[in-house]
């Protein structure tokens, strides 16, 4: 029988997950395969944030903040679960890191191996990869977190530049049906960004349906109103070099007709999958998943932070697609299942 | 290695004569054997799809003529024929429904029903994964120096990947960018010219319906390839030489000179390449001056 | 006679066929010819009509074309686009799903244009299968108003189908005889380029080899078997 709860991923959800626990007073264990805390957003340094555009290093900092230093709470980086045996109450984890690898016990586990992002090569009509200009979100994240935007191929400052939606979501050709639920409003927030750092800049985003749900829909109004992104209502086909520019084909399904438009930089809204990591972790602990890959909780209704296997709770990313305000709050949510769990067993 | 079913379909054993028998040669000199199969029908050639489930009985009655010489794969030169079997296979092999409809028709007229998964597979596809630009250099004998090649890949080579598996099935080709005959060509000593319409269509479809909409479709691809510097263009398909080669005229008559390009199949550059007789190329069936610009060029068969 | 529709302000926004005129009319007596007797066809889409697409779907090829969400992404990929602009496969598909019957009609000689590139098939991003969908149309819109439909497609699927179904193979050089006479152009088949290449094609023995192709062995059963259910197909859906 072991007091201490394991969490796998130190992004957004671990680490709320790991402060959470410590301030319940409940001994724990993060471990990220990653040097450094943070998850995604570190890792491919994202510039500014949804939903107030605050800049990632500013909301994730205290995050981090949190978990150091804190009493019963270990943190290991560069390491990951290598094998899980035992069960609820009494976890047998073997983890490989730095320093070798070592053996620990745990009452609870929780899960929380956040997402990859789809790999834009994947869809090949866009070239990304082959063109330098053909660039995908992530990517775009860190050149905006740069002071100036510059294009790839020879350093200019992109006059015209496009965003694809979709790219590696909702397409039964790539294989992923569901909406990645991020990608519009980080468009809306990318295409404000290239506006404010040069406004003379022409900013397309063509578009199928705008999905800034909730609460976001002001980005999409802001990108629009204040800033003047058009939003062109089509799907593109395919992306080839011409001229030192890219010409950008498609449908304009309002013209209902096709354009030929070129562009000096292009923007592949490539969605979330889930990830190696992920994978990983659901075999080693024996996790349903999902049609589309992500972990599937027990009862999404009554138990949407809980595994089917018994002291496993889940949070973020892996979870489905979704923004890191509620991979935060599921963290903190997942917390407070696991330490009522122990305690639960330990009353017993 | 074992043998696979060769399927030549209609076309190779008449007008594309050249394309049966080059590609017949090419696979010998590479060591790869084939098998024809026996008593074949037309594939539906696309003009059936209409038609439901018949249109699926011409192409499963040759896959189950493949299973019939006990050849669990079929191979075919032409991308018609290729996409019709990828089709069926693939429809038939999700839609267990659909198989014993098809089956029940065979069997009503006394054929012999499909019961496995027979694979099916596009000649260049094969080529390329069974022989490769490995093989096919050892095997030159006449290097196509200087020789300027711009490589045709049409539509049904790898068109729909859900069909034919490519862009899923790391083995096949790319569909947007597809590079196997780049590679080969590459390997036989040519030099392989990059040009924008690799994978358009050739409107061969259409080709006596619609002349005008076919010329302009042919116009593009032949000049397009002309513009980046090529002397002949390679195809894998005797519907897009129908249209390429054979009604280059009527592209030229329409849209002028910039339409005038040799054509020929693969096969017969490879062939060329491996140092085979004319009885093997048949370069003089072509068109569109095939034959005298590889004999000005210096290459003999 | 004056110009149809004349007197109507912004003649320009209003299309040909939306205005109705008689050229000569006389109701009771009074001469209202020309633009006295001019109506305005409603611009308004006033109904839908859901049988057009079932009637699609149970053409088996076109099953798909529910998944639709009209993204274009088909039409961006398409060939025939790029020649007929008229040819829109994500409209055809919009028309045919709102049974827009007079929209359709219109365009009843460019839906056949689709030369079957799959191009539309590989990228659409919720399988649809335009490629196979727009044969399906193209087999409603034979059905409804095939004399609108080019001679020439009708010939040419015609003189496919008959082939095919009646020998188990395709023998291209009897299948383009049977298109120009079935055209009345059965001139150009002694036209000198045919002679040259008709010579050309005895001299190096493919002309043997296309009169050896013949009927698939045993088709006639199969024959006999395929012309059943086309025909149990056809009373479904005449
Ligand atoms: C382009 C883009 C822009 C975005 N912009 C915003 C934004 O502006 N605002 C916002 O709120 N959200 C944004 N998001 C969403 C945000 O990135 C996620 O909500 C958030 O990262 C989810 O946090 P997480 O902890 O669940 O997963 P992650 O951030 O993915 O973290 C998971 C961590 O687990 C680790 N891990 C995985 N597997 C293992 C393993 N087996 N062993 C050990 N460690 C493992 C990973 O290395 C990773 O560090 C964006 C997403 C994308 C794709
Ligand atoms: S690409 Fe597919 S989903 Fe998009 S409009 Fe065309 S048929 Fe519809």
């Amino acid at each position: 029988m072991s007091e201490a709860v394991l969490i796998i991923g130190g992004g957004p959800a671990g680490l709320a997950a790991a402060a959470s626990l410590a301030d319940l007073g409940v001994e724990a264990v993060l471990v990220e395969k990653e040097p450094e805390l943070g998850g995604t957003p570190k890792k491919y340094a994202y510039s500014k944030l949804v939903p107030d555009l605050r800049p990632a290093q500013e909301t994730l900092a205290p995050l981090v903040q949190r978990v150091q230093g804190r009493e019963g709470l270990r943190v290991l980086t560069d390491a990951r679960p290598t094998a899980v045996s035992g069960k609820a109450g009494d976890f047998k984890v073997r983890l490989a890191g730095p320093a070798g690898e070592e053996e620990l016990s745990a009452g609870a586990i929780i899960v929380a191996t956040g997402f990859e992002h789809f790999d834009a090569r994947r869809d090949t009509k866009y070239g990304y990869g082959i063109y330098p200009d053909v660039v995908d979100i992530r990517d775009m994240e860190r050149m905006l977190s740069e002071p100036q935007l510059k294009r790839p191929s020879d350093g200019q400052v992109p006059q015209r530049v496009g965003f694809i939606l979709c790219v590696g979501s909702r397409d039964r050709m790539v294989g992923n049906t569901y909406c990645s639920r991020v990608c519009c409003s980080v468009c809306c927030v990318q295409a404000i960004e290239v506006k404010e750092k040069n406004p003379s800049a022409e900013v397309y985003i063509f578009y199928m349906d705008i999905r800034t749900y909730g609460l976001l829909e002001n980005l999409y109004w802001e990108a629009q109103e204040e800033h003047g992104v058009l939003f062109v209502k089509g799907r593109v086909g395919e992306i080839l070099p011409r001229d030192g520019q890219l010409m950008v084909k498609g449908e304009d399904t309002l013209l209902r007709g096709p354009f030929e438009v070129p562009f000096d930089l292009m923007v592949l809204a490539s969605g979330m999958e889930p990830g190696e990591g992920t994978v990983q972790v659901a075999e080693l602990l024996n996790l349903a998943r999902e049609p589309n890959g992500f972990l599937a909780p027990r009862d999404s209704h009554t138990a949407p932070l809980e595994a089917a296997v018994e002291g496993v709770f889940l949070a973020g990313a892996d979870l489905a697609p979704k923004f890191s305000d509620d991979a935060v709050a599921e963290g903190a949510g997942a917390a407070v299942r696991a330490a009522a769990f122990l305690r639960s067993r330990a009353g017993r | 290695m074992s043998a696979v079913a060769y399927y030549p379909g209609c076309a190779l054993k008449s007008i594309d004569l050249a394309y049966d028998v080059s590609s017949v040669a090419v696979c010998r000199e590479l060591g790869l054997s084939l098998e024809e199969i026996r008593g074949y029908n037309c594939c539906g050639i696309g003009e059936l799809k209409s038609d439901g489930d018949v249109a699926y009985v011409l192409p499963t009655r040759i896959l189950a003529l493949a299973e019939g010489q006990n050849l669990g794969e079929v191979m075919a030169p032409c991308s018609v024929c290729y996409g019709e079997l990828a089709r069926a296979q693939s429809v038939l092999a999700q839609d267990a429904a659909r198989r014993g409809r098809v089956n029940g028709m065979l069997q009503a007229a006394g054929e012999r029903p499909y019961t496995r998964e027979v694979k099916v597979r596009h000649l260049l596809e094969y080529l390329y994964r069974e022989a490769g630009p490995e093989k096919v250099a050892a095997q030159v004998r006449q290097p196509l120096k200087g020789l300027r090649v711009a490589p045709y890949y049409g539509c049904l080579y790898t068109r729909p990947g859900w069909f034919t598996q490519a862009g899923r099935d790391p083995a096949l080709d790319n569909p947007e960018r597809p590079h196997f005959m780049a590679d080969l060509l590459d390997a036989a000593g040519a030099t392989v010219v990059d040009h924008p319409n690799q994978v358009s269509c050739c409107g061969g479809r259409n080709v006596v319906q619609d002349e005008e909409g076919t010329a302009l479709l042919d116009y593009r691809i032949l000049s397009g390839a002309k513009e980046e510097g090529a002397q002949v263009l390679a195809l894998i398909c005797p519907k897009c030489s129908g249209a390429l080669d054979i009604n280059q005229t009527k592209a030229i008559a329409r849209h002028g000179e910039g339409a005038r390009l040799p054509v020929v199949y693969l096969t017969q550059l490879l062939g060329l390449a491996f140092g085979l007789g004319r009885g093997q190329l048949r370069l003089g069936d072509m068109e569109s001056g095939a034959a005298a610009l590889l004999q000005a060029s210096g290459f003999r068969s | 006679m004056a110009v149809k529709g004349e007197g109507i302000v912004e003649r320009s926004l209003v299309e040909d066929d939306h205005i109705l005129e008689q050229e000569k009319l006389i109701i009771e007596g009074v001469d209202v010819s020309g633009r006295w007797n001019t109506f305005l066809a409603p611009r308004v889409q006033e109904d839908y009509t859901p049988s057009l697409e079932a009637e699609v779907r149970a053409l088996g090829v076109g099953e798909n074309i529910r998944r639709c969400w009209q993204c274009g992404m088909c039409t961006a990929s398409c060939t025939a686009n790029s020649v007929y602009p008229d040819f829109n496969p994500r409209h055809f598909i919009y028309l045919v799903k709102l049974g827009d019957v007079q929209r359709l009609a219109k365009l009843a000689d460019v839906v056949w244009r689709c030369v079957g590139c799959y191009k539309c098939s590989q990228r659409c991003p919720r399988e649809v299968n335009p490629a196979e969908v727009m044969e399906a149309i193209g087999v409603i819109v034979h059905r409804r108003w095939g004399e609108r439909v080019a001679r020439e497609e009708q010939v040419g699927t015609g003189a496919y189908k008959k082939q095919i179904y009646g020998t188990g193979r395709l023998n291209l050089a009897t299948l383009m005889a049977a298109d120009l006479r079935g055209l009345g152009r059965q001139r150009e088949l002694l036209s000198a380029e045919q002679m040259r290449i008709g010579m050309k094609m005895f001299r190096d023995s493919r002309l043997f080899h296309t009169l050896r192709l013949g009927r698939a062995p045993g088709w006639s059963r199969l024959r006999r078997v395929l012309e059943e259910h086309r025909r149990s197909r056809e009373e479904v859906h005449p």
